[in-house]
Formats: C-alpha cells, structure tokens, sequence
C-alpha cells in the first residue's frame, strides 16, 4: 500500500505541476451572490469563515456563534475577521485543530489568533509548558472566572513590536485542551501612539473574548 | 560535557530501526546491551529503562498517531534519555506528509512528541539537566525538530532521511520567529506570510534559526525520495548534513524535481492545500474528489457493466461534478504529456525506468489524455441541455448514447492504467522507497572492516588469501547467545526424564513390591481374621471351621527392561556435542580475524548481556 502511495505521490508531482485553478472565478462569484443573504460583515463575507459560523443572529454585540468542525468547542466569532482557510487544520480523526483567524485592514492594532484544541493533551501542566515554549519568554497564568463550568488561564507578553495575550482552557471530565494565541502589534506606518493607545482596550476584549470559548463535553452534545 | 552514551551515526541507526520492531520493553533492553557491546567492544554497564507510548493513558497513541520510545539509561556517570520516534510506515503517515510538509500546516504530532517526552521524564523522575536525544527517522525528524524549536523538547535530535522543516509551519508555531519575520518583512496579518518571497522567508529562516543548527544532525541519503521533495518552497534543511549516496547506480530524483520552476511548485502547494483540506475533513477519498469530481472510493474496485451501472446510477451528480473539476485536472495531464519525453526520458536515463516502458507508459498518457478530452466535450454539451430542461433526466435516447460514450471513455482510461502498469514501471519505481529507509542506509555506512547488512554488523575477513569473506557478526552472536540457553534447556530436559525414569519405574516397582510383602505379614500374623475364606466350604449347620495359621511363599521377579543408561549417555552426549559445535563455530570465525579485532571478546561478551 505505502509503496503505491509513494508512487502515486511522485507521478502526482508530475502530473498536478502546471496545474491551473480556473475555476476559482467561478466560485467566487458565486459565493459573492449568495453572500447578499448574510450580514454586511467581513465574517459572513468570507465564505470558508462562513462555514463556521452558526446563525446569522449575533450572540452579542460584534459577535457571531462560531461552532469548531470537531464539535470540541463554541465561541463568539468576531465580526470584523476572516479565518485563513491555507493555515487551518483538522485532522481526519477530529483530534486537533487549529483555526487561525485575523482583524482585517484596521485602523488600530491588526489581531491574529489562534485557536488551537488537541483531544490528546489533558495535564494543564504540558499545555502552559507549550504555550511557554511556544511564546519563548517567561509568562505567569492567571486564573480567570468564566460563565462556564470550565478553567480558564490567561497569561500576557511582550515582544519589542508587539503584544500577545495567551491562553489554556480546560474542563474536568472532558478530554483535551485548548490553547489560544493571540497577537497585536501596530503598524509602522501608521501613527504609533494612536495604535498603541488603543492596544490596552484591545486586550481588555480579548481577555473578556476568550470567556466566550466553551468546551463541549461529549456527553451534553 | 563528556561523550553521549550512544555515540557515532552507526549505533544511532540501528537504535532508531529497533523502533520499527515492536519489541517488548525486555526485548528492546536486551537489543541495546547486545548492540551497544557490538559497536563499543564492551559491555553496557548502565541501568534501562524502558517507557513506550503506548503505555500511557490509553487514548493518547490512538488520538496523537503518535509512536515512540522512551529510554532512560543510567551509568551512575552520566544518566541520559533517547526518545525514538517513528516515522511514516503507512498510508496515514503519507498523508500527514503531504499535509505537514507541502501545506506547512499541523504540527499534532510535534505537540504529542512534547507530551510523550515530558510524561517520559516524568515517569523516569529525571530533571531537565538530564539530556534528552531525539532520534528519528522521515517524518519524525520534522516532528522532533519543531519540538526542539518550538517547546525546547529536546537537547539535541539525530535523523536519518528526515522530512526537512517547513517555514509556514514554523510560522505559525514558534510566536518569536512569527514576530521577526513580520518585523523583518514588515507585515501585520499571518495571512501575508504566503505572499512573501519563498527564497527570501527560507533564507531568513536559516539565518534565524543559525544558533541553534548546532543541536541537530542529520544523515541524508541523495537518493531519498523526501529529500528531492524537499526541494519544492516551504523547506529548510537545518543542522549539521551529511549527505550519503546510498545507491550509486542511479543519481537521485532532486534534480529532477529542481528543474521544474518555482511558480508551477507554487501552484501544485496550492492544490496540496485544497486536497489536505478536503482530505483533512472527509479522508483521502474526498482529497480524490477534490481532484477530479468524483468519488472513486465508490467504484474503484468496480468493473465493466458493474461500472456502467455505478455510473448510470450516479449520473446526473458525476457529470456535473466532472463538468466542473475536468478542466482544471485535464490542464494537468496534458502539462505531463507536453512533457512527457522530457520526463519519462530523463527517469529512463536516469535508471530509474527501462525504455520499453517510458514509451508504453507515454504512449497510454496519450490515450488517456484523449479519452479525457472526448469525456469533457459530452459533458460541456450534456450539461448545457441540462441546466435549459431544468431536469436530471434527458430524452432517453439521447442520455444513452451519452452514458454509452462516457462508460467506454472511463473504460479506455482504466484499460491504458492497467497497460502502464502491466509493464512494471510503479514496480520499478519501488526502488525510490528504499532509498528513503535505514536499512540502505545502514548498508552504505562502513567503517574499516565493519559494515551493514540489513541491521544486522558485517564484518570483512581479509587474513585469509583470495576473495574477502564477509561474517554477519550480529547473526554469529545471536546463535552462540541463544545456543546455550537452548542447550542448558536440553540438559534440563534429559534430566527431568532420567528422574521420571526412576520414580515412575524403579521407585513404583518398590512401593508395590512393599504394598504385597505388607499384605502377606498381615495374613501371616493374625490368620484367624481370615475366616470368610472358608465361606465357600459352608455356613450352617457345620460351621464350626478355624484358621488356626498361613503360611505364603513368596517370589518376587526382578523388574526387567528399565534399563536407560545407554539412551541416557546418548543423549547427554548429543549436548556435550552441541557445546563442542558451537565452541569450533566461534573458533572458526575468530580465526579469520586477528587477534587486535578483539572478536573473541565479542563472543565472550554476547554471553554475559
């Protein structure tokens, strides 16, 4: 079997090289018609975000019910991103998946995050370890009361040109965990002090955000 | 820092093909004495211990995909773990290949290396001044490198034909590399990074990760498949490299792959992502799908009129969906016939395929490639009366003239796949694979009169005149280990039946013997109680009889037959011979090597593991 495969994948190199993708035109135009049904937000413009998202009335204000393709986890969706459909991942077994999802052309602080669950990993120890690592500088968790039955960790860090807010979100008796990242930084051409005023609102959105982040415990489902 | 315990490229790969062995963890203690005395000359004075991942909680292999071992040696001197992850061994593990590798995107596995490696130390209570070693073969090397790189998993990690990092992926993991990259490209979103130069993101990747290229070696076979692979955008080889040819006869697919530019790369990476995506939601079927619009898990082991009946069945969704995917996939196949000569003449001069089948195999692309083009211009005309009549089925006629054309297009196709293959090519191919696996590599490594065949050490004997004789060194150790607890359980076995002998034969002889000797004292001694004998000669009227004494005389016959001794002595000697073989067997090969090649000490050794 493995064998054929790895056939298969050098006659595929050959066969898929000089490939074009002519139909995306189509696509998109079409995806830009049914588009007219859904609200005028960049998160229902998007058509792979759309896919996400569960009702086209907001949980509140800006936000959208988001519901992961695992069915590990809900959230509030903020209106204004797009998820990059080339760096999001699932694996077949839906036992991790990363969303990874930013604030388009804005005004003040351009936010990425990451929303990242694996089925695999419960000791909240190894996840603060990843997260740590991941960061590359010391960071302290703080523990945050949610409205949910679950444990919510946020830690901050600094770079030199940039902020980032960082999470663990666990639950007893549900499998899993899931890491957040999220990062904000100005941009250098634009006013610095006027971004950078607004990057202490930001984070205080962000930390209140990640509140709406629930873990679903198959059970309930 | 002194030496690691485990030293020089041979001993690390034999280590890291033990992981494939699904040994138990005694198993895999014993095989690190006996090869650690192979290579070293000497015993491995050290406490093992042994921790496999699949000996912790019992979802995490099956939800990671993860497959590893831990192994904890302790000299008292130096305490240090190797951690062996497996590489890609089936179908799943290719995919995640493609996915990881081409589309730069999960990292699951590094993050359940970490997990692995953390519980690891855990469970053998070592702190992090203890060195931990990453050993990996293919697709592990990329997980254990993101996890050094990203979660400091590890000290050092030593690979075999590893699958190369990806800067995407590391883009999205290591957050201080995603922020210099954005300060040194000067971008805001994660999305732009694809935007970016590809030469450009590899070199600052380089530069970046400079520091810590020291903490990782690799050994890289030319003639590797993944390494030709990793020529594509998205790689880089980081570490210290040294690059073997491990199979001389042909020059390696890189080139090859190196030629084609970087744009139509680019182009295929996007297709990589489309077909991850949809594999990643639905399985490879639906990746196919993706590809050409049809779902071939349904009919793939269909043929002729069942086929037919599939497609009649299916027909108003495959034709549309075919309609739709057809292009783009037939652009594909006609670049290859366009380059057919180029690419089939240069795998044939290359040696990798003969010429009678590059002109088969361009000859059936051809075939294919037209009954593709008369498969997309019924369609083009069947779909377009479909959308006017608003309905799925046509004028009958009509629609079976159609589905008569398009069955005998597909069957044209399936017959010039089956031609192509008939000639052996994908056969011929199968060579590419093992270049990619440590065994060849192994083979390629020699070191004076020490070399490889299989895992197993060969060692060349040139003292004698005439043609070198090579001795697989590892086999002749396996038999002289194994020959005495074999023969010590023989030596068991004789005696345990000599013991039989005497306990069911001379021993129950006696006891029988004394049961009768014990009756004939009892009727002796009290012979009044034996009365009733006279029963038969009448009760009443006259019963008036006694027993007044008995009297026995007794014989008892020698057991007969029950001697052994001679099959006894037989067999003893048929061990004592056993011993006298094996010992002139060891005498036979230690005479072909001098005396400084200490292969005698390895004989002496093997038996005290």
């Amino acid at each position: 079997m493995k064998v054929k495969f790895i056939v298969a994948l050098f006659m595929t190199i050959f066969v898929l090289g000089g490939c074009n993708m002519n139909n995306d035109n189509e696509s998109k135009s079409s995806s830009a018609n049914e588009a007219k049904e859904f609200p005028e937000v960049t998160a229902f413009q998007d058509e792979f975000t759309r896919e996400f998202l569960e009702s086209t009335e907001p949980t509140r204000e800006g936000y959208y019910p988001f519901l992961s393709k695992t069915g590990a986890y809900k959230m509030d969706f903020p209106e204004g991103m797009k998820i990059n459909d080339k760096s999001y991942s699932i694996d077949p077994d839906k036992n991790s998946e990363v969303v990874i999802f930013s604030s388009q052309n804005s005004n003040g602080p351009f936010i990425d995050h990451h929303v990242e669950y694996y089925s695999f990993i419960n000791d909240p120890q190894h996840g603060r370890d990843q997260i740590e690592g991941r960061v590359g500088v010391e960071i302290n968790f703080e523990e945050v009361s949610t409205n949910y039955d679950q444990k919510l960790e946020i830690a901050e860090y600094e770079y030199e040109n940039s902020s980032g807010i960082v999470s663990l979100i666990t639950k007893d008796g549900v499998e899993g965990q899931i890491q957040t990242f999220s990062s904000l930084r100005c941009s250098n051409d634009m006013e610095g002090n006027v971004c950078k005023g607004q990057i202490e609102d930001e984070k205080a959105e962000i930390k209140n955000w990640l509140k709406s982040i629930q873990l679903i415990s198959k059970e309930s489902e | 820092m002194s030496e690691d315990i485990i030293s020089g490229s041979e001993f690390k790969t034999r280590l890291i093909d033990l992981g494939y062995k699904d040994l138990s963890s005694e198993e895999l203690k014993f095989n690190i004495r006996q090869i650690y005395m192979e290579e070293n000359g000497e015993l491995l004075k050290a406490d093992i211990k042994i921790l496999k991942s699949s000996d912790i909680e019992s979802d995490f292999v099956k939800d990671s995909g993860y497959d590893g071992i831990a192994v904890h040696i302790d000299t008292v001197e130096k305490e240090e773990v190797y951690v062996i992850s497996e590489g890609t061994q089936d179908l799943p593990d290719w995919l995640y290949n493609i996915k990881a590798m081409l589309a730069g995107q999960t990292i699951k596995q590094a993050q359940a290396t970490d997990v692995f490696v953390q519980e690891a130390k855990k469970h053998f209570n070592v702190d992090d001044n203890v060195e931990v070693n990453g050993m990996s073969h293919s697709l592990a090397h990329n997980n254990n490198t993101i996890a050094l790189l990203s979660f400091n998993t590890f000290d050092n990690v030593y690979s075999v034909n590893g699958a190369q990092l990806n800067y995407y992926q590391l883009f999205n993991t290591d957050f201080r590399f995603n922020d210099a990259v954005k300060n040194e490209f000067s971008f805001n979103n994660d999305d732009e990074v694809y935007n970016l130069s590809p030469q450009d993101l590899h070199d600052f990747a380089m530069t970046y990760y400079k520091d810590k290229a020291d903490r990782i070696d690799q050994v890289i076979s030319t003639d590797d498949p993944l390494y030709a692979v990793s020529v594509v955008r998205g790689f880089f080889t980081l570490g210290s490299i040294t690059m073997v040819d491990t199979n001389p006869d042909v020059p390696g697919l890189r080139e090859l792959i190196a030629d084609i530019p970087d744009n139509v790369i680019k182009e295929f990476q996007e297709l990589a992502i489309d077909f991850a995506v949809a594999s990643n939601e639905g399985g490879t079927n639906e990746g196919v799908k993706e590809l050409i619009g049809i779902d071939v898990g349904a009919f793939k082991d269909k043929e002729g009129m069942e086929l037919a009946g599939h497609i009649i069945a299916n027909y108003d969704t495959m034709v549309r969906a075919l309609n739709e995917k057809l292009p783009p996939l037939l652009d594909r196949v006609q670049t290859v016939t366009a380059n057919s000569n180029e690419i089939f003449g240069s795998l044939e001069e290359a040696g990798y395929i003969t010429e009678r089948q590059k002109e088969v195999t361009i000859d059936h692309l051809t075939r294919i490639e037209k009954s593709l083009i008369d498969i997309e211009n019924i369609l083009k005309d069947n779909v377009n009366l479909r959308d006017k009549l608003n309905n799925p089925f046509l004028g009958a006629g009509n629609e079976i003239v159609t589905i008569l054309r398009l069955a005998s297009n597909l069957v044209e196709i399936y017959m010039s796949y089956m031609e192509i293959e008939k000639t052996g090519i994908l056969k011929r191919l199968e060579s590419i694979k093992d270049s990619h696996g440590l065994q060849e590599m192994l083979s390629s490594m020699s070191d004076g009169l020490k070399s490889y065949i299989g895992a197993d050490m060969i060692y060349t004997s040139t003292s004698t005149k005439g043609e070198p004789i090579k001795v697989n060194i590892s086999a002749a150790l396996r038999m002289y280990q194994k020959s005495i607890p074999i023969l010590e359980a023989k030596s068991t076995k004789i005696s345990n039946f000599e013991k039989a002998i005497k306990d069911e034969l001379d021993e129950s002889y006696k006891d029988e013997k004394r049961k009768v000797q014990d009756e004939i004292n009892q009727m002796e001694s009290s012979p009044s109680s034996y009365r009733f004998l006279l029963s038969k000669h009448g009760y009443y009227p006259t019963f008036n009889k006694e027993i007044k004494s008995i009297r026995i005389h007794e014989i008892f016959y020698p057991l007969e037959n029950n001697d052994f001794e001679e099959h006894l002595e037989e067999l003893k000697k048929s061990v004592e011979s056993g011993k006298l073989y094996i010992e002139k067997y060891r005498n036979a090969i230690e005479d072909l090597f001098e005396e400084e090649e200490n292969v005698s000490q390895l004989f002496d050794l093997s038996r005290r593991i």
